[in-house]
């Protein structure tokens, strides 16, 4: 598998074709539950978009320079050779999206306090909101440079908020249309995702990676 | 090593995380104390405080019931500036035209910035007291009728108005709630007061009033309502009620009577069955009192032979009964109370016999 390492075409490829919502199918609990109105998908997008790029870049410096086996050599000489923190990963990434998150919410709260009310529950939940995780270790996973982190924490951050979108806008159309009574709500929007993911595949040929 | 080193460098990184916040803190929540200036009165409170507890704190008890949650919409007020955007939340209780007017829910306004509020007169004049219960009996099989006697002197309510009871609640952030009722007797002197509670199924307010027993003390705020009666500008009192909506409609209809007045007085109300209906006998002995007094009762689901008046919904039973030539028709006051579709089948009434909307009072719940 060719791995792409111009900025520009991760960039692409986390809106389209390697969509965080439509391909990897993370983040779907605040995908389904603020996909209601579009000022609401709007603000919980650039949230998203927000956390992901700053934590993206941040978690690079602390997996890079503290956590990856050797990298703590520039700091301790010939021992840090030795030292392989790999292990503090998860628990160092969810500490820095949580204070990010925090600061994020408080900021809400003062700018504009009817979007704050209105995202309510699933704003504090962005925490453990499993697409800006999956940003973080998909980054080390992928072994990307420092640019290439933060351009692919800032994609996949579009990507969720052009999925979410695109979602509040079919939702607002379907509020007029003639839905099975058991699939209301939920059902109706699992399966609009699932047909936007296979639309989605149809970028597939263009990047691959 | 691994270990110790990892956990040092976790440390070091929450220490810095939490600086952050706190700086963030600094910036983006304001530290100094916010005004709140009603009338010529003003007082200083935290800023990030919702404006109903900052009210409660400073002695001004404005009606809620559901203990700031947003789920009653009764803690309106008028703000003049300040406050910010009206939220979501509060659109499900306020219209456009009270929107404009910058009418908000207290519980859901965060105090950020100076505010200037205009409350009406008697919202100052509610305070908190306390009150024994005196006695208390079964009405029907789920209305019960309690009788309390207030501590304070001070305490005078005017016919139609309402109090909120204090009603200790464990799921309730400040371990209570309240829950509104009106008094259902005469104004009088003893600082008396009744209440007329239904029972509802896993209701907080009704079930823990139906289980308290003579002699126990309860906290409650009050009076409220700004209904007024004013018998010397009307010629025709008509009272509308179902359900327990009797309890505003007995405090008029025995105020207005023991004061004497010649001005006619109406009754029309509705029930279910013969069982339900309460007060029945105390409203057919006035009605031989008083030349000035009529009642007319209605059942919409008796089916016994022995029921001797009218049976239907209460509003068809009206528009049938009442005669409206026979006095000034601008003169006539309605007080209405009771569940939504007998108001609103009133209302079409009324609108239809022209009677302008400021004749009208009503209550629906």
């Amino acid at each position: 598998m060719e791995v792409y390492s111009n900025p520009l075409i991760i960039l692409f490829a986390a809106i389209f074709t390697n969509n965080i919502i439509f391909a990897n199918f993370l983040g779907m609990c605040s995908f389904v539950a603020l996909s209601k109105k579009i000022e609401i998908s709007l603000g919980m997008g650039m949230a998203v978009t927000f956390v992901s790029t700053i934590t993206s870049a941040i978690n690079w410096g602390i997996y890079n320079y503290f956590l990856k086996d050797g990298a703590t050599t520039w700091l301790l000489g010939s021992v840090g050779k030795e030292i392989n923190l790999e292990i503090f990963t998860f628990i160092s990434f969810i500490a820095v999206i949580a204070a990010f998150v925090q600061i994020v919410e408080m900021a809400i709260e003062k700018f504009s306090t009817s979007l704050y009310h209105a995202m309510g529950i699933f704003l504090p939940l962005i925490t453990v909101n499993c697409a800006i995780l999956g940003v973080s270790l998909f980054m080390i996973i992928r072994e990307y440079t420092f640019v290439q982190a933060l351009t692919y924490g800032f994609g996949a951050g579009a990507g969720y908020t052009l999925a979410i979108l695109t979602m509040a806008g079919i939702r607002k159309k379907l509020r007029y249309s003639n839905i099975p009574a058991p699939l209301e709500g939920i059902g109706i929007t699992m399966i609009t995702t699932a047909i936007m993911a296979m639309a989605f595949m149809g970028f597939n040929g263009m990047v691959n990676f | 090593m691994n270990i110790i080193l990892g956990i040092v460098l976790f440390i070091l990184l929450i220490e810095i995380l939490l600086v952050i916040i706190f700086i963030s803190t600094k910036l983006f929540i304001p530290q100094k104390p916010v005004k709140v200036s009603i009338k010529d009165k003003t007082f200083e409170v935290n800023a990030g405080e919702d404006l109903l507890s900052a009210l409660y704190a400073e002695d001004i008890f404005i009606p809620s019931a559901c203990g700031g949650q947003g789920t009653c919409g009764y803690c309106k007020v008028k703000v003049k500036s300040g406050g910010g955007r009206i939220l979501p939340i509060e659109k499900e209780f306020i219209n456009k035209k009270e929107e404009k007017e910058g009418t908000r829910l207290a519980c859901q306004l965060k105090l950020m910035e100076d505010v200037e509020l205009d409350l009406p007169a008697q919202y100052l004049d509610a305070k908190e007291y306390e009150a024994k219960l005196v006695s208390a009996k079964m009405l029907t099989r789920d209305i019960r009728e309690l009788v309390f006697k207030v501590d304070d002197d001070d305490f005078c309510f005017q016919c139609g108005q309402y109090v909120q009871i204090k009603i200790p609640c464990k799921t309730s952030l400040n371990g209570y709630e309240f829950r509104a009722y009106s008094v259902a007797c005469a104004e009088n002197e003893n600082c008396l007061f009744t209440l007329n509670v239904k029972l509802v199924d896993g209701g907080l307010g009704s079930t823990w009033l139906h289980k308290i027993e003579e002699g126990k003390t309860i906290t409650f705020t009050g009076p409220y309502g700004e209904w007024q009666f004013k018998p010397e500008s009307w010629e025709h009192l008509v009272l509308i009620g179902g359900g327990v909506g009797m309890a505003p409609l007995k405090s008029i209809v025995d105020t207005a009577l023991e004061q004497k007045l010649s001005l006619p007085v109406s009754l029309y109300f509705g029930a279910r069955t013969r069982k339900d209906l309460f007060y029945f006998d105390h409203f057919k002995e006035l009605e031989s009192k008083f030349d000035n007094f009529s009642s007319v009762f209605a059942l919409s689901d008796e089916k016994s032979e022995n029921w001797k008046g009218k049976t239907g919904f209460i509003h068809q039973v009206f528009a049938e009964d009442f005669n409206f030539s026979q006095v000034d028709k601008d003169k006539i006051h309605f007080f209405l109370c009771g569940p939504p579709p007998m108001i609103d089948g009133l209302m079409e009434i009324l609108t239809a016999k022209q009677i302008f909307e400021e004749q009208v009072f009503y209550d629906k719940f």
